[in-house]
């Protein structure tokens, strides 16, 4: 059942990713670029949206396990984590692709684009730690007070755009077109419903796993 | 509104895309990396 909803939700967000990349609204004009290079949009803030969520969800989890102790909070965390790194290099190499048309070249050590990057690679961190510690108490413990100090990177991140000088698109200072606000909000709502299937899933075969259930 | 002329970029893109789906459905599926009790 839960793999008929999966299949479902896959083919809503494939199907939706494909009309905004072939059909998708796009600007008439965007200085110094190909206006049709707007439609990034579309790919690339469903990804950044996803790893926000999902390292906020490891937040939470961690904390929820060093408060009551129970060990669906950590699986949830770790699961949420290995996602969130996965999503999140989408959403830099996306980034990445559609700086190098705006901003004349991929990679500019933008504020955006730095802490983000500095945040993934304190995920990475987390998952590195965790796997490295042999002791499996220990390893839940610690990974989790990581997972709750690493999340400063994420607001960080987030609000960079707006705290350094940036070339980063600030979003609630640029209002979106309506067709663009309408498919943009779809295609965020379909790749939440998505993300949180396939955690759903993952969680469940982790913690069946962890304890012993097969 | 149109299908044609697009940006190259916004097809690496979708395609960059499909390879995170592909990776976190890989992950998911067989629920690498996560430690044995």
């Amino acid at each position: 059942m839960r793999y008929g909803i999966l299949i479902a939700v896959l083919a809503a967000d494939i199907a939706l990713a494909l009309y905004s990349v072939f059909f998708g609204y796009n600007p008439e004009f965007l200085p110094y670029a190909d206006p049709t290079s707007y439609r990034i949009l579309y790919i690339h803030i469903p990804l950044a949206w996803n790893m926000y969520l999902a390292f906020t969800i490891t937040l939470v989890s961690s904390i929820l396990f060093l408060t009551r102790g129970s060990l669906k909070y950590d699986t949830i965390s770790f699961c949420s984590t290995v996602l969130g790194v996965v999503y999140g290099f989408g959403g830099i190499v996306t980034g990445m692709i559609w700086a190098n048309e705006v901003w004349g070249m991929p990679w500019s050590w933008d504020p955006r684009q730095t802490t983000t990057l500095i945040a993934l690679l304190s995920y990475l961190g987390y998952i590195a730690l965790r796997t490295s510690i042999t002791d499996v108490e220990k390893a839940r413990i610690i990974s989790c007070v990581y997972g709750v100090s690493a999340y400063i990177m994420i607001p960080l991140s987030y609000l960079s755009s707006v705290m350094f000088r940036s070339l980063h698109t600030q979003l609630p200072q640029q209002p979106l077109s309506p067709e663009a606000y309408i498919l943009l909000s779809l295609r965020v709502l379909t790749s939440v419903v998505l993300f949180i299937t396939l955690l759903k899933i993952y969680y469940s075969s982790a913690l069946r796993r962890r304890c012993g259930g097969g | 509104m149109e299908g044609v002329d697009v940006y190259w970029g916004v097809y690496v893109s979708l395609a960059v895309y499909f390879v995170v789906l592909f990776i976190a459905l890989l992950i998911v599926r067989r629920g690498v990396a996560v430690e044995e009790e």
